[in-house]
């Protein structure tokens, strides 16, 4: 199943991307997800663990996410594969890019991507899990606006010092 | 045989059922609860095809509230295979057990399931049972699953994931193809859809180890045939089991068999000597529940210039899904594929394929929707080549009177009828004359309007237990009963028929009422209980009453013939003097002269005050095979208008003109067709369970998902009877619970393709939605645009 939406935030590209080189500042950003953390051994890989609510279904899924092209400035891309781990029962894979568009001052972020589910929940269409996209997306464009500007600010503390 | 005394037959009566479901005292499996009862959950394969490695269940087994868990090798040891009520002639058995071993092969099939003391803790822990899933190649679409490098389903038991494939035919099809004048021939896909009772399954398992009794509430079709199927698949012999199916929230003939959660909650139950009890939610429903319909039709028909049909050739596949399930997939496309037309030429080819799907099992219409889909919209195809009018076409073909009864080339008898008279009554009913007089503008709205027709022959009620023995069922043709006079002067009538609906248990007491001569209300149905109903085949294929009122009508002759003897000892007359009348049996002639059957019965009952050489009780048991199959026939026309540019249309009316026979109940007859094409127009406008075919994965199991009609899509529908007596069941009646799911896809079809004659427009799919419409269009632009003008 295929979606894709956009946003525009106000802020430059180089800032836009710069953020995005920190992928776990950027899963701070996402709704639902309560991990993040690099896996040992293996280069751009993380173990994320996240709770959504599809539907009449809430699931958490712990999943394996490797980035998989990168475009400096330009657009990330990586896959996704995990199964759920509390709530219904399924699994998934999720190819995902994103792409950035310097647009003076702001920035037009597209995300899109390919999700295939399995299980009761990948019984839920194509309407369920695109509202529901949407709706994580548009929460993804609040999160990353306010942390950037909190980036921003002066005395803000250093960010993603991890690596 | 006495005659009737009373006119019960064509009344229209209240039905029994309607007190206790409208107070709101309707026993449906949900509403037993028994003391100790804990509930089951199941775990199902994510994948449509995994090899299953190991299953850690130690987490599981710990959560507090869990009693017992089932895995593969359990239930293994425990229990047999299902067995399969309907195999396939020829074909090997293909079971299965209740829950997947080595590899699983649909996507929901049962892995693991829990008993614990709650539903809610059961089904948390399934998320706590790790299973370790191998996802293999898969297939899912009904003929890439014949293709030469699909993955094999079977591989120990088939070379290939064709099960079977049978041919009936008659004359020399080929050759009158081969040589008629015109020919047109067509692919038609029929989607896959769901049978959507409002109650999904469920089951009450009871085992008293000490009583070896296993007492079991199920929703199904079929208590008798349940309790066969689980003394086939458990250590027990049939005198240990009793089915019970109270009130059955809707079967549509997807309850027809046992399912794989019967025997994991009877396996739990019996492993822990509590009740346990399992009830389907909708999600599961969609995914473990028998589907319907899918099929792929490639038919061809060969016609004089004048538009005699001269050959009929159908080669069809239907889609049977992983597995074969208790009824497997329809079988009734082969028997009615030349429709009412009168061609001696026909050949017709069934071939069943597997896929990595949830099994087909029955569903109301059982191949026959399928087929006249098929037939019926070639056939207006047929009459477009031609440039002769559809309803000409027809008429020119039908069968009629005088050819009755008439043999098809599929060898079914067609009992008598007046097939002409149903298209006539339809096409009056929707002025078609005006219609086709007006030419094809478009109205103010900018839509054009269509008539289509679909006419239908159906088969009613199995022809005996020889024909369907030849065919492999493991069930009989016949149904019976046992009536037992009761002391306060009514009659109990014990059917194995259980009620999910249809209204048999108001149809069997105005039958036994009729003949007995007792009032209506004094005759109280008990229906649907292995433990107290004589053993009968069920309720399906448009079979009870053809076969139930021949039953009911030799017990109540018996039961009558006694009542009579006793009280000619009583009246001092002869039994020849006297009649039935309400509650009492009074001399014919002087019917100041009478006595309540309430004496009579009791008398019967203790046996005293009988004569002499009079045994003691009153009750009477029948069986009764009917000799023939009933077919019933009629014709749809749809109405709609159509948008050409955006393919959005409405069906303004849809009119059915049909024939069931004598009709016992105007209502419930009424009722059955209305309800029966609804879920025909459901199925044929919007209905699809849809897989995905990289992923195998179905996406369209949600209520959100799956567009089953509201009342608010359901056009305004006219029912038009004629009522010709078969001449071959009892009381003259057809079986009528299915037809209405027949003609709707291709009257609605056939009308679409009318409004747009003008664009070229063919469809040769379902659901027809206004998106395929569109697409419809768009090809046949496309078609033109690029000169393909030749046709």
């Amino acid at each position: 199943m295929k979606f894709r939406h956009e946003f525009r935030i106000r802020a430059s590209g180089d800032e836009v991307w710069r953020f995005f080189e920190q992928p776990l500042e950027v899963a701070r950003c996402i709704p639902g997800v309560e991990e993040a953390e690099p896996l040992e051994g293996e280069d751009d890989s993380y173990s994320v663990r996240a709770t959504q609510k599809l539907g009449p279904m809430s699931t958490t899924f712990q999943a394996k996410v490797r980035i998989s092209e990168r475009t400096a400035g330009a657009r990330i891309a990586f896959t996704a594969t995990g199964k759920a781990v509390r709530g219904a029962v399924g699994n998934f894979r999720a190819q995902n890019a994103v792409t950035l568009t310097d647009e003076g001052g702001e920035t037009c972020v597209a995300v899109e991507g390919e999700v295939a589910l399995a299980g009761v929940l990948g019984t839920v269409g194509s309407a369920v899990i695109n509202r529901h996209a949407a709706k994580v997306t548009a929460e993804f464009a609040c999160n990353l606006e306010q942390a950037l500007s909190a980036a921003d600010a002066p005395g803000a503390p250093a960010r993603g010092g991890s690596h | 045989m006495s005659a009737p005394r009373q006119s019960l037959i064509g009344g229209a009566l209240p039905r029994k059922e309607d007190d206790r479901l409208l107070c709101g005292d309707g026993l449906f499996t949900d509403d037993v609860q028994l003391a100790h009862q804990l509930e089951m959950a199941v775990g199902r394969c994510p994948f449509p095809r995994a090899a299953i490695g190991a299953i850690d269940v130690a987490q599981a087994r710990a959560l507090a509230g869990v009693r017992h868990i089932l895995t593969g090798a359990d239930v293994r040891a425990a229990s047999e295979p299902l067995t399969v009520l309907r195999p396939v002639p020829g074909a090997p058995l293909l079971p299965y057990y209740a829950l997947a071993g080595a590899e699983a092969i649909h996507e929901g099939q049962p892995v693991v399931s829990v008993a614990a003391t709650s539903r809610a803790i059961a089904e948390d822990a399934l998320e706590l049972i790790d299973i370790d899933y191998e996802p293999l190649p898969h297939v899912t679409d009904t003929l890439g699953a014949l293709a030469d490098d699909a993955p094999v389903l079977h591989p120990g038991t088939l070379p290939s994931n064709l099960l079977t494939s049978n041919v009936d035919r008659a004359g020399e099809p080929e050759a009158c193809l081969a040589e008629a004048p015109v020919v047109v021939e067509g692919r038609f896909h029929v989607n896959r859809v769901s049978a959507l009772p409002m109650e999904a399954r469920g089951i009450v398992a009871h085992w008293r180890a000490g009583a070896r009794t296993l007492e079991v509430h199920a929703s199904t079709q079929t208590p008798h045939l349940i309790r066969q199927q689980l003394a086939e698949c458990l250590p027990l012999d049939e005198g240990c089991i009793r089915v019970i199916a109270s009130d059955v929230g809707g079967g549509f003939g997807m309850k027809l068999g046992l399912y794989p959660e019967d025997v994991l909650a009877v396996l739990h139950a019996m492993a822990l000597r509590r009740p346990v009890k399992w009830i389907e939610d909708r999600l599961e429903f969609f995914r473990a529940s028998t589907q319907a319909r899918e099929a792929v039709h490639d038919v061809r028909i060969g016609a004089e210039a004048d538009g005699r049909i001269v050959a009929i050739t159908n080669q069809y596949t239907t889609d049977l899904g992983a597995w074969n399930s208790t009824y497997g997939s329809a079988q009734l496309s082969s028997v009615v594929f030349t429709g009412p037309y009168k061609v001696a030429d026909a050949a017709v080819e069934r071939r069943v394929a597997l896929t990595n799907k949830t099994p087909i099992g029955a569903y109301r219409g059982y191949g026959q929707p399928e087929v006249n889909f098929a037939l019926e919209v070639l056939l207006d195809r047929l009459a477009r080549r031609l440039d002769v009018d559809p309803l000409e076409l027809r008429r020119t073909n039908m069968l009629r009177p005088e050819d009755l009864p008439w043999t098809t080339p599929s060898r079914a008898v067609y009992d008598n009828g007046d097939y002409l008279k149903t298209l006539e009554m339809a096409a009056d009913a929707v002025d078609y004359a005006a219609h086709r007089a007006k030419g094809r503008e478009c109205r103010d709205d900018e839509r054009l309007t269509g008539i289509g027709f679909a006419s239908f022959v159906e088969r009613t009620g199995y022809a005996s237990a020889r024909f369907l023995a030849g065919r492999g069922s493991r069930f009989g043709a016949h149904e019976s009963v046992v009536l037992r006079a009761n002391r306060s002067g009514g009659i109990d009538l014990y059917t194995g028929v259980s009620t999910f609906g249809q209204g048999s248990e108001t149809a069997f007491a105005q039958v036994c009422a009729e003949v007995f001569g007792i009032d209506y209300e004094a005759i109280t149905v008990h229906a649907g209980d292995s433990g107290a109903s004589p053993l009968n085949t069920g309720a399906f294929a448009s079979r009870t009453l053809i076969a139930a009122a021949g039953a009911i009508h030799e017990a109540a002759d018996a039961l009558r013939d006694k009542t009579l003897r006793i009280a000619a000892m009583v009246l001092q007359s002869t039994p020849d003097a006297l009649e039935v009348s309400g509650r009492a049996v009074r001399v014919a002639d002087e019917p100041g002269r009478a006595v309540p059957l309430a004496d009579i019965f009791t008398r019967a009952i203790i046996g005293q005050g009988i004569p002499e050489d009079e045994a003691p009780g009153l009750e009477a048991a029948a069986h009764f095979e009917p000799s023939h199959a009933s077919f019933s026939f009629g014709t749809a026309a749809a109405v709609v208008a159509v948008d050409p540019e955006s393919g959005e249309f409405d069906v303004d009316r849809f009119v059915m003109a049909h024939d069931c026979g004598v009709v016992v109940n105007p209502p419930l007859v009424d009722g059955q067709v209305r309800g029966g094409l609804v879920q025909g127009l459901g199925a044929a406008l919007a209905e699809e369970l849809r897989y995905d075919e990289s992923t195998g994965q179905l996406v369209s199991g949600s209520m959100l998902d799956y567009f089953a009609p509201t009342i608010m899509d359901v056009p305004p529908i006219d029912l038009l009877h004629t009522e010709i007596p078969s001449h071959v069941t009892p009381f003259g009646v057809r079986g009528v619970g299915e037809v209405g799911t027949i003609p709707p896809a291709a009257a609605v079809t056939n009308a679409i393709c009318d409004a747009l004659a003008d664009y070229g427009v063919e469809i040769s799919a379902l659901p027809l939605t206004p998106e395929r419409v569109w697409r419809a269009l768009s090809d046949a632009r496309d078609a033109r645009g690029s000169g393909a003008m030749k046709r």
